[in-house]
């Protein structure tokens, strides 16, 4: 049984080294403090890498005909599109569903042509949050193109600049024509960035001669979690039979290994605390516990039993290991909550106030990152530090439990 | 009638001191019954800490028979010595031994605590450090304290818990004589009002003067065994 006593011994003991303790509580609170943070880090880039997938670049359901996604061939197209998308809007988990086209093409905004993509684009539907223009206000006019930015820095291309396209129409024919530059436009999509002319799915389905068809349709649910029972849903639909309906984890597995890498990565992050939290309160307690071997005996010699003693370390290690989380977490939390509304700029990082975002697999990875903690991450934190105080507790516990009272009065 | 608490017959203790044993207790015999106030003394290394260490269960004998209130003490376990002491002895060591981070009061409640003492441990100990004049230093810490301060402190632990016994190692080996008598004047009221059996060992002459018995240890035989008459004291 825990006495009182026992626990406001152990917690006086923690001010009679001041220097030491707070040395071992500095450790074990730098490293909490670590760990939130890089798992507030972590959370913050993986929602960015999840928006990114599941907003403008692939949704969280998209569809296409089988082939095309492999060949990007012009004539792999979905049909009757106006019907299927009245269906699929129907779906009480349907955010909104947009359709789109890709078409390579050689555009020249003066003499030299470059190779670049039209992408036709449902201009309302991409407009809303998380679509590929969601920051465009206004609709694009008749013969109106948007033009990627690094696409533009490459063709030295300018607003209001006329710019001739020539591609190939699904029925063989040649596809051009002259459009104006409405704006230059930095995409959540790395493909519009590099290479794209986007253009209105209307304009774009006129120019390659593609009447009531497109390349995909790319669907949001209105919950993260609903994208496996729609796309269940959706693929019983008869009119719908003939494409092929993805949802993005089975689009792109390989970003969703690295999701759960970065998972994982916090688990790192935890171990590498735990370590500093074991060295920190191990040192502390064996430090402390040799310079009372003195007192120890003395409480023997009282009639204290050993496990008195082993308590009383015991409760030690738990008080700088509790106490340090708690000041970690206080440090974590105030660091999340600090940047959580204005985000941290990771290429300042870098050593540059404004970098590119990253590009990784077509998705343009914002480097501005809005830090974010879940229950999980702090409850770790707690659990852990307990359990390895307790840990880092047993051997000078075991040296307490092993004292003869006159020999440890000797010391 | 005397009724013996102590019961030494031919306690010897040796120490492996590395490649030589060192005798320092050689068949020791005594007994010593309750009420006295005995003072062990002799020259240093003439076995007097040794033989309160076993008298305390502190310390095992190498052989002979030690009998302390009633209990074999070679019969008992480790757990069983634990309780003796902490039931039926008190200790008042040489450098008063107070826990550092405990206040006065809390250091005398500390003991009742460990002997179970449940709702009237803080009247207890207030009672003991009234009737030591202790009461204006409870809130204190040791180090709060003078050195004879702190003596007093730790006779009022060592009775707290109503011990039949108490045993203290030179108990004025570092006190100036004032303190020194005040602590001696303070044990042998205890002893006389309280009936408590008081067993310390010294060199100083000051305490000598105190003891209702005297024994003598001269290389770890009981030299000379000597009763005063109360009066003497």
């Amino acid at each position: 049984m825990l006495h009182w006593s026992t626990i406001r011994i152990a917690w006086r003991n923690l001010g009679r080294n001041r220097k030491r303790t707070a040395l071992a509580l500095l450790a074990i609170a730098v490293g909490q403090f670590a760990l939130l943070a890089a798992n507030g880090m972590m959370h913050g880039y993986a929602d960015n890498i999840r928006l990114a997938i599941t907003g403008p670049m692939i949704g969280h359901v998209q569809m296409y005909t089988p082939g095309w996604r492999d060949e990007q061939a012009m004539d792999l197209v979905v049909t009757g599109v106006s019907s299927k998308l009245s269906i699929i809007r129907a779906d009480p988990a349907v955010m909104n569903a947009g359709a789109r086209i890709y078409a390579p093409v050689l555009a020249a905004p003066e003499h030299d042509a470059f190779a670049a993509v039209v992408v036709g684009l449902d201009i309302p539907v991409e407009s809303q949050e998380y679509g590929m223009l969601s920051n465009m206000k206004e609709p694009l006019g008749l013969k109106e193109v948007l033009i990627g930015y690094r696409l533009a820095r490459r063709i030295k291309a300018e607003r209001g600049q006329k710019i001739a396209i020539v591609g190939q129409g699904t029925d063989g024919s040649i596809a051009n024509d002259l459009y104006t530059i409405r704006d230059i436009i930095k995409s959540p999509a790395d493909i519009v960035n590099q290479a794209g002319i986007v253009m209105s799915l209307a304009e774009a389905q006129q120019l390659f001669v593609m009447p009531d068809s497109v390349h995909n349709i790319v669907i949001r649910t209105k919950e993260s979690d609903q994208a496996d029972e729609l796309a269940e849903r959706l693929r019983k639909q008869a009119i719908l039979s003939s494409l092929k309906i993805l949802t993005w984890k089975e689009a792109i597995p390989e970003v969703v290994q690295l999701l759960n890498v970065m998972d994982y990565t916090g688990y790192i992050v935890l171990v590498l605390v735990m370590i500093a939290a074991v060295a920190g309160i191990a040192n502390t307690l064996m430090m402390s516990t040799f310079e009372r071997m003195h007192e120890f005996g003395m409480l023997l010699a009282l009639g204290s039993r050993p496990g008195r003693l082993v308590g009383m370390i015991m409760v030690e290690a738990i008080l700088i290991g509790v106490l340090g989380v708690i000041i970690g977490s206080l440090l974590g939390f105030g660091f999340v909550l600090g940047t959580s509304q204005s985000g941290v700029n990771m290429a300042s990082w870098g050593g540059q106030g404004e970098m590119e975002d990253l590009a990784y697999m077509g998705l343009n990875l914002p480097l501005h990152v809005y830090p974010r903690l879940e229950g999980d991450d702090i409850v770790a934190g707690l659990v852990a530090v307990a359990l390895v105080s307790l840990i880092a507790s047993l051997w000078p516990a075991s040296v307490a439990a092993r004292l003869e009272p006159m020999e440890a009065m000797r010391t | 009638m005397t009724v013996p608490v102590i019961e030494a017959q031919e306690l010897s203790k040796i120490y492996d001191a590395g490649r030589m044993e060192v005798q320092a207790l050689h068949d020791v015999n005594m007994t010593i019954n309750k009420g006295e106030f005995t003072a062990i003394v002799g020259p240093s290394g003439s076995g007097k800490t040794t033989l309160l260490n076993l008298f305390g269960g502190l310390d095992t004998a190498t052989s002979g028979s030690l009998s302390v209130v009633d209990r074999d003490i070679a019969l008992l376990s480790k757990r069983q010595r634990a309780d003796m002491r902490l039931h039926y002895l008190g200790f008042v060591f040489q450098a008063y031994n107070l826990v550092p981070v405990l206040t006065v009061r809390e250091n005398v409640e500390f003991v009742l605590e460990l002997q179970g003492v449940g709702n009237e441990r803080s009247q207890r100990a207030r009672e003991v450090l009234d009737e030591l004049g202790l009461s204006e230093f409870a809130d204190r810490r040791p180090n709060e304290l003078s050195g004879g301060q702190q003596q007093r402190v730790a006779v009022a632990r060592a009775i707290a818990s109503r011990p039949q016994l108490v045993l203290a190692d030179e108990p004025t080996a570092n006190l100036d004589g004032e303190n020194a008598e005040i602590l001696l004047t303070m044990m042998r009221r205890l002893n006389t009002e309280h009936d408590i059996t008081f067993v310390f060992s010294t060199h100083d002459p000051r305490v000598v003067a105190y003891a209702q018995r005297v024994i003598t240890l001269v290389d770890g035989c009981v030299d000379k065994d000597e009763t005063k008459s109360i009066d003497s004291c």
